[in-house]
């Protein structure tokens, strides 16, 4: 089947999580899905101008962006990145006919569909972290509960706030990198109380931001106040790690 | 033009290694967050009531001119007087001028944010009033010569460890850090505040316009205290805490109460309609029994009716003042109220500076939000103050109050198509 697919890695993706790409690019592979990149025709979406109050040259830059997406004629753009996600889905009125999803939405029709074989192994004990622009801001909750409870060897248990209630990771608004320091310390607080007590092997999220803010949480805690090391995947990554 | 975030980074920075505040806003986060949702689970009605409350809300400001009319009518036909003050000087003004035409010598207050937002105590003290805190927290923080850190918990940076200290120090001898031991010393040192105090002030947490009820919340007793002791009770309060029945204000005190301590209802509410009175001899209308004789309500403009009539901001007057947002938001969890405030704290606090003290002192405010929307979650009322967080940063671009380093992560979008600068 054509897909009409445009992966969108979005600029944390790139430029400061490459593997991400590459496992999101492995993952379209086994599920055969055809698809095309922008490569370096691909520029910020512009949603961090919106969170700096700079509506003005968001719109000039959401126009170029618009008619670059749109001269690839894609049936859908799909991105890892939930703040990319986000910002298409909210402010793009011009992508309007093309539909943009998140790799969870990806990976839940994949499973849905029976397209993943799982490999069985060791059980994992997870929770699932929801990132702000893919949970409250977006609504998307259950779609990564529902792949994480149809893999078998994979036990999902939940933080006390979670969903609605989740503790953002830190790294919101522009904080990861206005206030650096305010912005970690959010994210260690997350996996000292809310993580560590449930006693589980990985945190998965769905944001390659998330993910940055929580590993150095992650090592921070445990350096700090001996929490058990945790691992911290993409939900993508999971999902590659454990199908054939 | 830099020099103020770097200054204000280097506070937080502060914050954040300040191990007495570590320790509470700990001890105050885990205990919030359970007592919080226990009390939510046993109020069956719970969604009716804050969906009601939103209604009520809504309709009230948009007829704040007719309720305000009302209240003030009501509170003159029951012997009391009603003053609309436009802005924080001329309340200052109005409230001074009471006190001093009584010749008041010392006022006792319940906590009260308005007055926080005005610097009320200042002025009350430069004119020679003694000013005294009579909520344990507010009382504890005027001790410490301090600002509240939370609307509902002024002094929930402090650690009872901390609180034994400045005992301690005021009293000049060893208080233990036990809480039933604190509680103590402040029953003992201000209960003859009460009975001496010539001036009772108190805010409001609900205001009903058809009778001119002042609803008043609270567990501790201070607050019938002030209201009922001395001989003259100004109740001052912001002028969107207006509802139109006492059985909406009632209803709004049920949000607000599990969603401030966690409990189903307050020890205390205190419906509050003119000085008191009696005409027990002959039906002759006497005022000032065992409560007040005289009653003044002032109510506070001070950039609220900008506010209301902003269809940006308007929605941030619905506020019940619960502090919800404040107590589950991920970045007062780390730095608590002092620091990330004027004199309202946090998210909701930043729009709320914006009108009552202005953008810049709101700057630091809303670039200390991650946007999470965490508030809009957990509020009541629903309030979307994650958006009105990037409309004020809309306006702080344009005043040239965003520092250099955030307006580089947008020219670096602008150039290098990435927010990092990174060449491709």
């Amino acid at each position: 089947m054509r897909y009409g697919l445009l992966y969108w890695s979005g600029c944390t993706t790139s430029y400061l999580a490459p593997e991400l790409s590459g496992n999101v690019v492995k993952l379209l592979g086994k599920l055969g899905v055809e698809f095309r990149a922008l490569g370096s025709r691909e520029k910020c979406c512009g949603y961090p101008l919106l969170l700096l109050g700079d509506g003005g040259s968001f719109s000039e830059l959401a126009a170029d962006v618009s008619e670059v997406i749109k001269s690839e004629e894609p049936e859908a753009v799909l991105t890892n990145c939930p703040g990319c996600y986000r910002c298409f889905v909210n402010y793009y009125p011009k992508l309007s006919g093309i539909k943009v999803m998140h790799t969870t939405h990806l990976i839940y029709d994949a499973v849905k569909n029976g397209k993943l074989k799982f490999r069985g192994g060791e059980k994992l004990r997870v929770t699932y972290h929801d990132p702000c622009d893919l949970g409250r801001h977006s609504g998307v909750y259950d779609l990564p509960r529902n792949i994480l409870t149809s893999i078998p060897n994979v036990e999902l248990v939940e933080m006390s706030r979670s969903r609605e209630n989740s503790r953002c990771c830190g790294a919101g608004g522009v904080l990861r990198l206005s206030i650096p320091q305010l912005s970690t310390q959010i994210a260690v607080t997350k996996i000292k109380d809310d993580v560590s007590p449930l006693n589980v092997d990985a945190v998965i999220t769905a944001c390659p931001t998330c993910i940055k803010n929580l590993k150095d949480g992650s090592s921070i805690s445990e350096m700090l106040y001996g929490t058990k090391g945790l691992a911290i995947y993409d939900i993508v990554e999971l999902i590659n790690m454990l199908t054939e | 033009m830099s020099s103020w975030f770097e200054a204000y980074k280097g506070e937080i920075s502060r914050e954040l290694e300040n191990e007495v505040l570590k320790i509470a806003l700990e001890r105050f986060s885990a205990t919030y967050w359970s007592k919080r949702n226990a009390a939510i689970k046993n109020l069956p009605y719970y969604n009716y009531y804050r969906k009601r409350a939103r209604e009520i809300k809504t309709w009230s400001i948009e007829h704040i001119d007719e309720l305000i009319k009302m209240t003030k009518e009501n509170i003159e036909s029951l012997g009391g007087t009603f003053y609309l003050a436009r802005n924080a000087e001329d309340a200052v003004k109005h409230v001074t001028k009471i006190c001093e035409e009584r010749n008041a010598k010392l006022a006792v207050k319940a906590k009260s944010m308005v007055t926080e937002e005005i610097s009320l105590n200042e002025a009350l003290i430069k004119k020679g009033i003694e000013v005294v805190e009579t909520d344990l927290g507010e009382w504890i923080i005027q001790l410490r010569n301090e600002k509240p850190s939370h609307i509902i918990y002024p002094a929930i940076h402090l650690t009872t460890e901390e609180v034994a200290r400045t005992f301690s120090k005021t009293l000049n001898s060893e208080v233990p850090p036990d809480a039933t031991k604190l509680v103590r010393i402040a029953r003992e040192k201000l209960r003859e505040k009460f009975v001496k105090a010539d001036i009772g002030i108190s805010g409001a947490n609900v205001i009903a316009a058809d009778t001119g009820t002042v609803l008043l919340i609270e567990n501790e007793g201070n607050i019938r205290f002030s209201t009922n002791a001395p001989p003259t009770h100004i109740c001052i309060s912001g002028m969107e805490k207006i509802v139109p029945t006492v059985e909406d204000a009632v209803l709004i005190s049920r949000v607000i109460t599990p969603n401030a301590t966690g409990q189903l209802m307050p020890v205390y509410i205190s419906l509050i309609t003119g000085p008191s009175r009696t005409a027990d001899i002959e039906l002759k209308l006497t005022l000032g029994v065992h409560g007040p004789k005289e009653y003044h309500m002032v109510l506070l403009d001070n950039g609220r009716s900008k506010m209301m009539e902003d269809p940006d901001f308007k929605e941030a007057s619905y506020c019940i003042r619960c502090g919800a947002c404040l107590s589950d938001c991920p970045v007062y969890r780390e730095i608590g109220g002092i620091v990330w405030s004027h004199k309202y704290m946090g998210g909701i606090g930043a729009i709320w500076t914006t009108f009552t003290h202005g953008l810049d002192k709101a700057a630091p405010l809303a670039l200390t939000c991650t946007t999470c929307g965490r508030c809009k979650a957990i509020c009541p009322m629903e309030i979307d103050t994650p958006t009105m967080i990037l409309k004020i940063r809309e306006k702080l671009l344009k005043a040239g109050l965003t520092p250099p380093q955030l307006i580089s992560i947008a020219e670096n979008i602008k150039t290098y198509g990435n927010p990092f600068g990174a060449l491709r």
